[in-house]
């Protein structure tokens, strides 16, 4: 894809080290695996598109880390994430068109952030779409229309096995909208007129001493501080970026921790995909559709890292109680305990949602079969 | 000659089973569209439908894969422009002999109006055809403000509708239940979304596809 050729990359974590050949200690997570969220350039206006996509790649950065800070007793190790531009959007503004985007051999990202920046009404709106292509998993790569999936580890896949076979589920959506972002005049103004946001000389603020380009390496984030400074380096300028407030009505938008609770799910960091999934719930702006994904994999995160997740599950069936992929995921929080009580609730569940799937559903004759297993004989 | 009852029901079956599903949005002129700033909101309006229902068939192909088709399908008039309802549609009656006929799955009409001080609102009609509920559950009636604070209310709303109305179509099929729970819980929880931008029309539509869910629970399906 040609305007591959023309992406640049930068490292979003700071915080590394080796992962080494050392026997890994219980309970610490290594991550061999690269995660990768693309940029393409939003469709519409084309100066203010990929200005905003800057911020968005900026916000995001901010809600990922390789490991813990400043503590990490255990030593974990998240693996490393890579944040890619492009200057050329999707050839179609479309979840088929990013997913083949993605799948580019030298690319093959696990996340496609795109959308479009266009009028609505008097205002100008930010379209925030969110990609998670498939990949084909070693065991059947070669035999579908999907690439192969070169990672090890697929955090994001929850699977059990109490000895009658795996039980998994996936994300709950692989494709899917955050809410759109208003965006403020004077943004719109700013950001159709420069081709980059302005690098300061200082984290205050101080000199423009020049342009974003095509090419970000990001040194420090200061989450905490007002407009949130990044010092970064792009086209030989290093200095500071502050982050602008997109939203005409100072809303934040749940983009960020939505995607960067992904990014920490897909990299096994349990604590930080858990903390970023908890903010999307909070959030006032997030729509119903998304904050449910969001509980199911706020749930997710609680539990497969040594917590509970069972009242974000019993929230989700509470909102969605239709919704077969909430009954996956409560059925799974439950099996995972391995507990015989839990295995009767799921009995119980599965008979009262048994309307949900289809009479040969095959993950259902597995959970059934699972539940069986764990209850005493 | 007159059929026995039993060859007409089986003879109407086939015919429902043998039907392409019903995936296409008619969308007619909207009245009140008549300058450079009515025209251009109008086609944002469209464009913001267009991608909304694009983006709602890809995300739910795992659930429901004819839903792939979902799309917003101009009725054109000679010359090219959108054909005015009032030529087309211009009664209840007029409305379902046009769904019945031309396959839709639901009719789209409307109207743009400006709102002294408030800017321009724009009023759908969505006529989906005969569901069970008689004459006024055929439709449904959408206003709101056409600004960016309403974007995702207004994307929302339309396509929670469509989805109810592609749902309530689908063939009478045990067969084909789990996929009807599944499209009627994601337009519930579009429904849902709207409640915050606009709680009188999200509670009507939430609250509409709550019941059509509750009820599709207590109706047994013999598998």
């Amino acid at each position: 894809m040609r305007a591959l050729t023309r992406l640049a990359a930068a490292l979003i974590a700071l915080v590394g080290f080796a992962a080494g050949a050392q026997p890994v200690p219980a309970g610490r997570i290594v991550n061999p695996d690269e995660i990768t969220v693309y940029f393409p350039a939003f469709h519409g206006d084309e100066t203010l598109g990929r200005n905003v996509a800057t911020v968005l790649s900026l916000q995001l950065a901010q809600t990922t880390r390789r490991a813990p800070w400043p503590d990490n007793p255990l030593g974990h190790d998240f693996g490393p994430g890579m944040i890619r531009w492009s200057r050329a959007t999707l050839e179609a503004p479309t979840h088929d068109a990013a997913t083949r985007a993605a799948a580019a051999s030298d690319l093959l990202a696990q996340v496609v952030v795109w959308g479009s920046a266009h009028h609505y009404g008097a205002d100008v709106v930010a379209d925030v779409n969110v990609t998670l292509p498939r990949y084909a998993p070693p065991g059947r790569c070669g035999d579908g229309a999907e690439p192969c999936d070169y990672r090890t580890l697929n955090f994001e896949r929850w699977t059990i096995d109490h000895g009658v076979g795996p039980l998994t589920v996936e994300p709950p959506s692989r494709a899917f909208s955050v809410a759109a972002i208003p965006l403020a005049p004077a943004i719109v103004a700013a950001f159709r007129e420069a081709a980059g946001l302005p690098i300061h000389d200082a984290r205050s603020g101080g000199r423009v001493i020049g342009r974003t380009g095509e090419s970000l390496r990001f040194q420090e984030f200061n989450r905490g501080l007002p407009g949130a400074p990044t010092r970064l380096s792009s086209g030989g300028v290093t200095g500071w970026v502050r982050l602008p407030e997109l939203h005409a009505a100072g809303r934040a938008s749940e983009f960020a921790e939505m995607v960067g609770g992904l990014v920490q799910t897909m990299r096994g960091d349990w604590d930080g995909a858990a903390r970023n999934f908890a903010r999307v719930v909070d959030n006032p702006a997030t729509r119903p559709p998304l904050r449910l994904d969001a509980l199911l994999l706020l749930g997710m995160a609680e539990t497969r890292g040594g917590g509970s997740g069972r009242a974000r599950f019993e929230r989700a069936l509470a909102q969605a109680p239709y919704d077969r992929r909430v009954v996956r995921y409560a059925v799974m929080d439950r099996l995972a305990s391995g507990v015989a009580a839990d295995a009767g609730y799921v009995l119980e569940l599965l008979a009262e949602k048994r309307r949900l799937f289809a009479s040969d559903d095959p993950w259902l004759k597995t959970a059934r079969a699972t539940a069986r297993r764990v209850l005493p004989r | 000659m007159r059929l026995p009852v039993a060859l007409m029901f089986a003879a109407f079956v086939v015919t429902a089973l043998a039907q392409p599903p019903r995936t296409d949005v008619h969308l007619f002129r909207f009245a009140g569209v008549r300058d450079a700033e009515t025209t251009g909101a109008f086609d944002e309006f469209q464009y913001a439908l267009h991608e909304q229902l694009k983006g709602l068939a890809q995300s739910l192909a795992h659930v429901a894969p004819e839903a792939g088709a979902l799309k917003l399908r101009r009725v054109e008039a000679p010359g090219g422009a959108l054909a005015n309802p009032i030529d087309w549609i211009p009664s209840f009656a007029a409305e379902q002999a046009y769904w019945l006929n031309e396959g839709a799955l639901v009719l789209l009409s409307g109207r743009m109006s400006l709102r002294p001080g408030a800017g321009l609102a724009i009023s759908s009609r969505l006529f989906w055809g005969d569901i069970g509920a008689g004459p006024a559950g055929m439709s449904i009636d959408i206003t709101l403000p056409l600004a960016g604070a309403y974007y995702d209310a207004s994307k929302d709303s339309h396509a929670a509708a469509i989805l109810y109305a592609y749902a309530m179509h689908l063939p009478e099929d045990c067969a084909r239940e789990p996929e009807r729970f599944a499209l009627l819980s994601a337009a519930q929880q579009l429904a849902s979304a709207v409640v915050s931008d606009d709680a009188a029309l999200g509670t009507a539509l939430r609250d509409r596809i709550t019941r059509t869910l509750e009820a599709l629970e207590r109706t047994p399906c013999a598998r």
